[in-house]
């Protein structure tokens, strides 16, 4: 038998008929075999079959396919033959076949055949469509990153101006890292301080993209992208672009180990260990990426994680240690000032205040649920309750260290460029949060693109109006006439004028300008050549002064900047 | 893997790229701009960046001012043209008057220091009282004035209550006390401090001693962190002292004890009459000689007497002669 034949069986209704009209009075005897060929069962019955492979299903087919129809048309129904059904048709020609029926074979149970091994295991498939790490999807995520880098940088050239005294300082004080940065210059240091922030978003989203997915790792960097702290830090020539790039690597490689062994948490302790000599504000976050480390371990759970914790936190402490053996203690952590605390909190609040909500929010929504249920179905590893709110509560407490440390201290100096570094971890809850809330398959974008209007808007403001370097260039071109190499003098922005003015002088010959008793004793002193202060009014030491004159007085070329004039005095 | 990791690594350098592209192309720092080039370079971008006028050079001069008073200017500079062409040379200085009240006439400062010279205001405050102008009451109109003379950026040469040892105006001996008027001149000279018009050359003028013996000017002095110039006005009159040494003479001898600023006769003429001639030579003659004077500024206006030089052709030969001296007269230095 072929399966030609088997076919032709169904598929040609004349050799059907035709087979009927020849053999109508076995019609009975036709019943009788089929209800043997039910006894062989489905498959038996085609042990020759299986060389046929796929057959195997049109086989089961067949089985139902007769059996049904045989409940109610019994004698006439067109039947496809079978190797039973061949073999009782010879003896057609003699009378009943129960009398001389005898198998001429025995059928034999086929074997079994043994499970190939497989060649490939699919992997688990991700739950959620966005998550699903093909190229495209990963080619949307950064050609997306890549747009509000563009932003950011943006944001970040809108800010110009001459140096502030603090840029001035770094770019004249001869250490290793600055000597280097001082040759770029200010417009090189300023570069090199943005391509660092750009860098540090990038790593942010590579994070939070690890840590949770591609969507929530966008909206933290969109966030972040456009914070006061982080286009004043890509505009600043300072080394708290570099330290906040390291804290960025060192999250960054926290995330990318967290499921390799405890020790592969040493790649980022070197870059968690050098953040703190190049802005010594990144110490208050060394605690928090320890933490961080141990929360973010992936699959060692328990004594693994805390494992990893520890090698991270003694990597870290060690490197530090040798750092300040080597380098010293980063100077200006501690200064005590007399800020008020409230006001300085207050300031915070402003500055940082829309991501922290935010990233509470996304704390809430993650500790209530570890993923948004876009796909109910989807099942996989999830952290658990109590590993969920601690990640929650670590990255929203983080935003808070700088501004309260700083109120404790009442020193608000470069406040507004510290709270970027807590903000830095708080971020990552910050996108989940604009994530959730933008709901399940973008179910509410108006949500998301509201948030980061209002944050573009908030810190497009606040940068404008802290981002205001003393217009010192008049003063600068005043001042050169006046200088020369041997003089001595009297300045309320030393750093300012050491630095412009280096082909001219010498960073010694300028001292910083004292206020009130301190000036007037200065003035009156006499032994300097000139005096330049940033004040509306002639204070009260110079007034009437013998022995200087007002040379000039330079306003700022923006009036409204609120800028105190530059007055010069130099001997009469 | 190579695509990967070199793919975002591409787009990574190459936004970076395009970031630091910007930061050369857009990294202008005036402040940088301001040490390199030369102060008269950065004038190209605003008027603002202009450094202020130093008037240092000015107080004093090697040469001798040649300044003269006449109608019409400084506001038109045709009467000085034709008095140039009467006397044979140029002025550095033109005399203007202002009361108390007026604006500043910042178009006559800029058209004689156009013309090489510098404007020498006589600021009269005729109405409110010194003690109004001292108490601060003023202080608007002072401001407004003090910002008009900054914002002109041309030396101006300010000589605030003249004569006021004299008791024919307001601000004399009759109606105020050297205290008040020294007080008023401090607060005046603070607000243009304060306000930034450091290209005021400030003259404390009195009138010379001689009709007023009685009237001591070292009350009237505000100190010399207030004051450049002495001015001395003194007129040559029929009546009067004749020599340089006895008409200003007395009012120095005064004026040297208590300052050595450099002086300046500030306002005078000769009456016509004989002696005019011998007057021009003795005026002209001391200015030069005297190492102290840095020049005058001759009154040349038909009030109450016809100071005019021209109207003596024998005293106007004899001021051509004189003046002609290099010694008399040079531009004011443009920065």
């Amino acid at each position: 038998m072929t399966t030609q034949q088997q076919d032709g069986g169904w598929s040609e209704p004349g050799q059907q008929q035709d087979w009927q009209q020849h053999h109508p009075p076995y019609s009975e005897q036709q019943q009788q075999v089929y209800d043997d060929r039910q006894a062989y069962g489905d498959q038996q019955a085609y042990g020759d079959q299986q060389a046929y492979g796929d057959q195997q299903a049109y086989g089961d087919q067949q089985a139902y396919g007769y059996q049904q129809p045989y409940g109610g048309q019994q004698p006439y129904i067109p039947q496809q033959p079978t190797p039973g059904q061949q073999h009782y048709a010879r003896p057609n020609t003699g009378g009943s076949d129960a009398e001389y029926y005898v198998p001429e074979y025995t059928v034999v149970e086929p074997e079994p055949e043994p499970e190939p091994e497989p060649g490939y295991v699919l992997p688990e498939v991700p739950v959620s469509a966005w998550s699903v790490d093909n190229s495209r999807s990963a080619w949307i995520s950064r050609g997306v990153l890549l747009l509000i880098l563009l932003v950011q940088a943006g944001l970040s050239f809108r800010l110009d101006g001459s140096a502030f005294p603090q840029e001035a300082k770094f770019l004249t004080s001869d250490g290793e890292l600055s000597g280097l940065v001082s040759q770029l210059g200010l417009a090189g240091a300023r570069a090199l301080s943005l391509a660092w922030a750009l860098g540090a978003t990038a790593l942010l989203f590579g994070a939070t993209r690890l840590l949770f997915n591609a969507r929530a790792g966008l909206a933290a960097a969109a966030m972040y992208s456009v914070l006061e702290s982080t286009a004043f830090t890509g505009r600043y020539a300072s080394p708290h672009s570099l330290s906040l790039f390291l804290l960025a690597a060192a999250l960054w490689l926290l995330a990318r180990t967290r499921q390799a062994g405890p020790a592969a948490v040493l790649l980022a302790a070197p870059f968690a260990a050098l953040a703190p000599f190049a802005a010594y504000a990144a110490a208050l976050y060394l605690p928090t990426l320890t933490v961080l480390a141990v929360l973010t371990a992936y699959r060692f759970r328990g004594a693994g994680a805390f494992l990893r914790g520890a090698i991270f936190a003694g990597a870290t402490g060690a490197l530090c240690f040798a750092g300040v053996q080597l380098a010293g203690t980063p100077s200006g952590w501690n200064v005590k000032g007399t800020d008020s605390a409230v006001e300085l909190l207050k300031e915070s609040a402003e500055w940082g205040g829309v991501v922290l909500l935010v990233a509470v929010i996304g704390a809430v929504g993650f500790i209530r649920r570890a993923r948004m249920g876009e796909m109910p179905w989807a099942e996989g590893g999830a952290p658990g309750a109590v590993r969920r709110s601690l990640l929650g509560l670590t990255m929203c407490a983080t935003a808070l260290l700088a501004p309260l440390y700083q109120a404790w201290l009442g020193n608000g100096s470069s406040l507004y460029i510290h709270v970027g570094f807590g903000l830095l971890f708080a971020v990552p809850m910050a996108g989940l949060g604009v994530s959730r809330m933008m709901g399940a398959h973008f179910r509410y974008p108006q949500i998301g693109i509201m948030i980061y209007v209002a944050a573009l808007v908030i810190g497009m403001a606040q940068t404008g109006g802290l981002y205001r370097p003393p217009d010192s260039a008049a003063m600068i071109g005043a001042l050169r006439e006046v200088v020369d190499t041997k003089g001595e003098y009297l300045t309320d922005d030393p750093e300012i004028s050491a630095y412009y003015l280096k082909a001219q002088t010498k960073p010694a010959q300028w001292h910083q300008a004292g206020q009130g008793a301190a000036l007037t004793a200065e003035v009156k002193k006499g032994s300097y050549d000139a005096i330049v202060l940033r004040t509306g009014s002639v204070p009260e030491a110079l007034r009437g002064s013998a022995d200087y004159r007002l040379l000039a007085v330079l306003r700022p070329s923006d009036k409204d900047g609120g800028q105190e004039p530059y007055r010069i005095w130099v001997k009469r | 893997m190579i695509r990967k990791t070199v793919l975002p690594l591409c787009a990574a350098v190459m936004s970076l790229a395009a970031v630091a592209g910007c930061g050369v192309l857009g990294g202008d720092d005036p402040a940088a701009e301001a040490a390199k080039k030369p102060a008269a370079g950065s004038s190209s971008k605003a008027s603002g960046a202009q450094p202020p006028y130093d008037v240092k050079p000015l107080l004093h001069p090697d040469k001798e001012y040649f300044g003269v008073a006449l109608n019409g200017a400084p506001s038109s500079l045709k009467p000085v043209d034709a008095f140039a062409e009467t006397v044979g040379k140029k002025p550095d200085m033109v005399g203007s008057y202002s009361s108390w009240g007026d604006g500043f006439n910042a178009k006559g400062a800029q058209n004689i220091f156009g013309d090489g010279g510098l404007m020498y205001v006589s600021w009269e405050p005729f109405k409110p009282g010194l003690d109004k102008i001292a108490d601060g009451s003023q202080d608007t109109y002072i401001k407004k004035y003090a910002d008009s003379v900054r914002k002109t950026n041309v030396p101006v040469a300010i000589s605030f209550g003249h004569e006021m040892n004299g008791h024919w105006y307001p601000w004399g001996t009759k109606d105020t006390t050297p205290a008040t008027f020294v007080k008023a001149w401090r607060h005046i000279h603070d607000v243009f401090q304060d306000v930034g018009a450091t290209n005021v050359i400030w003259v404390w003028s009195p009138n010379v001693v001689n009709p007023v013996p009685s009237v001591k000017l070292k009350p009237y002095w505000p100190g010399d962190a207030y004051v450049d110039w002495v001015g001395i006005v003194g007129y040559w009159t029929r009546t009067g002292a004749h020599t340089f040494d006895t008409l200003y003479g007395p009012t120095r001898e005064q004026i040297d004890a208590f300052t050595d600023k450099p002086v300046l006769i500030s306002e005078t003429s000769s009456e016509p009459g004989e002696r005019r001639r011998a007057d021009v030579r003795a005026l002209l003659g001391g200015v030069k000689a005297d190492k102290d004077v840095i020049g005058f500024l001759w009154f040349n206006i038909p009030k109450r007497a016809d100071w005019r030089i021209q109207s003596s052709p024998l005293a106007l030969a004899e001021f051509k002669r004189l003046i002609a001296d290099d010694d008399f007269g040079f531009e004011v230095p443009r920065s």
